[in-house]
This record gives C-alpha cells, sequence and structure tokens, in this order.
C-alpha cells in the first residue's frame, strides 16, 4: 500500500513514515506542503497523510484541493496535527478528512486511526 | 524602549511645561481683561507696549515655553531612536534566532533520529541471529522490549515540530509587536529619522543565510506537548459520533 505523507517538518515526515513501518506499511513517498503533494499524488497512492500547517499550501486548502480532483475523491485522508481546537477539526472533516490524529501521536494511534478509515471505507 | 530615567525626565519636562503654559496663560489673561474696549490689533499692542513689565514677563514665559518644548521634542525624539532601534533592529534579530533555536533542534532530531535507525537495524540483525539458533528465548523478549522503547523515543521526538511552532508564534508576535512600535513611533515623527545602527554584540550574532521562520500559516498557537489524549478524545467524538461534524 502506497503512503502519500506531507509535512513541512522533516523530522514530523521521518516520524510518520517510521511509525507506517513499524505496522507494516513501508511504501511512503513524501511532501513538505500542499502545492508539492498535489504534484506528487498520482492514483497509485492510496492513503494520504497531512499535516494542516504547512507553507504554501496548507492541509486544509490541500484536503480541498484534493478531493476536487477526479482522481482523488475517494483517497482515505488521514489529519495529523497539532490542532486540536473544535471548529478546526469538525472544518477538516467537511473538507474531506476521513480521520483524525492530534499531535504528538504513537505508532499505535496512527495504526488504529488508518484502521478505522479501512473499516469505514470497507476495504482495510 | 525608553529607559525609566528618560521617561522621569521627560515627564519632569512635560509638567514643568505645563506650569509654564499655565503661567503664559495667566499672563495673557492680565493683559487681555484690560478696557480696550475692542478687537483692535495696534490698540492691544499699543496697550502691550504700555506695560513693559508684562511683556518682559510674557517674553520671558515664552522664551522659557519654548526651550522646555524643545526639549520635549528633543526628549521625544531620543525616544523615537529608542522605539526604532528596539523594533527594526532587537525585534528582527530576535525573530532570526527563533528561527536559529528552530534550525538546530530540527538538527538534533534530525541526528537522534539517525542513530535510532541504526539501533533499529542492529536489534533487527540480533533477531536475525536469534532466528539462526545462535541465541535462546530470553533474549528475545529483551530485544522486543527495546524495539519499543527505540520507537517512543522515535515518538518523542515530535516536540521539534511542536516547540518548532510555539517558537514561530512567538515571532509573529514580535513582528505584530514591531508593527506597532513603528506606527506609534510614526506619530511622533511623521518625516522619519534613520535610527543608528547598532553593532551586535556576539551573543547576538545570527546566522544571515536563515529566514525568519514561521508565518501565521506554517504555525499553530495551540501547539502543545500536554494533554494530548484529551485533545484526541474530541477528535475521536467528532469523527466518530454520527452529527458532530
Amino acid at each position: 500500500m502506497k503512503f502519500l505523507v506531507v509535512d513541512d517538518s522533516a523530522t514530523m515526515r521521518r516520524i510518520v513514515v517510521n511509525s507506517l513501518q513499524r505496522i507494516g506499511y513501508d511504501d511512503c513517498i513524501e511532501a513538505a506542503d500542499g502545492i508539492e503533494a498535489l504534484e506528487a499524488y498520482d492514483p497509485s497512492v492510496e492513503f494520504v497523510i497531512t499535516d494542516w500547517n504547512m507553507p504554501n499550501m496548507g492541509g486544509l486548502d490541500f484536503v480541498k484541493a484534493l478531493r476536487a480532483r477526479g482522481d482523488a475523491k475517494n483517497v482515505p485522508i488521514l489529519m495529523v496535527t497539532t490542532r486540536s481546537v473544535r471548529e478546526d477539526i469538525v472544518s477538516a472533516a467537511q473538507a474531506g478528512v476521513n480521520n483524525y490524529v492530534v499531535k504528538p501521536f504513537t505508532p499505535a494511534i496512527l495504526k488504529e486511526k488508518i484502521d478505522q478509515v479501512f473499516e469505514a471505507i470497507g476495504s482495510g | 524602549m525608553p529607559h525609566d530615567t528618560e521617561i522621569e525626565i521627560r515627564d519632569v519636562l512635560l509638567n514643568d511645561s505645563q506650569s509654564t503654559l499655565r503661567q503664559v496663560s495667566s499672563v495673557l489673561s492680565d493683559l487681555v481683561v484690560t478696557d480696550h474696549g475692542d478687537s483692535n490689533l495696534a490698540a492691544m499692542v499699543s496697550e502691550i507696549e504700555s506695560r513693559p513689565a508684562g511683556l518682559a514677563e510674557l517674553v520671558k514665559a515664552v522664551v522659557a515655553t519654548y526651550s522646555e518644548i524643545m526639549g520635549v521634542v528633543e526628549s521625544l525624539r531620543k525616544s523615537r531612536g529608542l522605539l526604532e532601534e528596539a523594533s527594526m533592529q532587537r525585534i528582527k534579530r530576535t525573530g532570526l534566532k527563533l528561527a536559529e533555536v528552530s534550525s538546530a533542534t530540527e538538527t538534533a532530531a534530525t541526528g537522534m533520529l539517525d542513530g535510532l535507525d541504526r539501533a533499529l537495524d542492529m536489534v533487527d540483525q540480533l533477531d536475525a541471529s536469534a532466528a539462526d539458533g545462535a541465541g535462546g528465548d530470553g533474549p528475545a523478549g529483551l530485544r522486543a522490549d527495546l524495539r519499543d522503547e527505540l520507537y517512543q523515543l522515535i515518538g518523542l521526538l515530535q516536540f521539534q515540530d511542536i516547540t518548532s511552532q510555539q517558537l514561530g508564534y512567538a515571532s509573529t508576535v514580535l513582528s505584530d509587536v514591531e508593527e506597532r512600535m513603528l506606527r506609534l513611533s510614526a506619530v511622533f515623527f511623521p518625516d522619519g529619522i534613520a535610527p543608528p545602527e547598532l553593532t551586535p554584540s556576539p551573543s547576538e550574532a545570527v546566522d544571515p543565510g536563515l529566514d525568519p521562520v514561521n508565518t501565521a500559516d506554517t504555525c499553530d498557537p495551540e501547539a502543545s506537548t500536554l494533554n494530548s489524549e484529551t485533545r484526541q478524545a474530541l477528535a475521536d467524538e467528532i469523527f466518530t459520533v454520527p452529527g458532530s461534524a
């Protein structure tokens, strides 16, 4: 399964990729902001994990832009972010995010949320 | 920022000027309250000239007032210089310092991740050796514990991203303060006077290659390493309870 990991922090990208490897997902590509991610995305990507606060194009705008594309309407998206105000979380849900992880997280939480997404879309 | 002594001097000058202006007002009142009957300026001047003691008193008061007002103006000019010095240089430098902190923590975190990756590879090699029969079952549990511990350490390094956002927020606050101070400064001296160039001390020197980090878009003012379970619970509630969003 191919993951696209989007975060402006190189450290966070490595932590997410490490965590994914820990739970059995080894195929990851990375992007540092929403614009890079839109360029990097192709239909071979089966799961997107994105931060919210990023330069150039933030996570929320990236999700909206991705959902507007014909080839990404149904790709699962997990938002991994420090933002934890109710209004923000609701905005993410309304934009098309499938699940939400608050930083700092553990590999166990990441796995739980990914599994929940697969269960919800029936392809786990 | 103005020093306390400069603020005191300015306050004293303002008080003295106020006092002198009251004296001027009083003298003018004394002069005007004469019975010259109409607003004829020539008659008024003539009247003043006919009262040499009052005129001298007035001139003396005006000169004193002028002198004191110039003192206040000079004091304000110095205050503006201090404001500009603080806003244009110290605050910008502070922003760059914050960028340096962010960069340093990123570098340190990357180095630690490299080390942890190498350690995990070694654990994997131990596993392989054990599978070949080189070790017993006992060390396997220990290796598993070690692996978990190392992964937890990787997770702890999320502090870098979070503190970076916190520093970024502080930087945006400083930028806001800078803008407000410049606007305040412009009120006093709209024509503008170049602030003095300062030579930074070695402790204030920053890497010129660094950009001021984090705009409002790249940092979350609420970013925190604390209470993540509580905050995750709120997200879970919204994403799992129908109608929460």
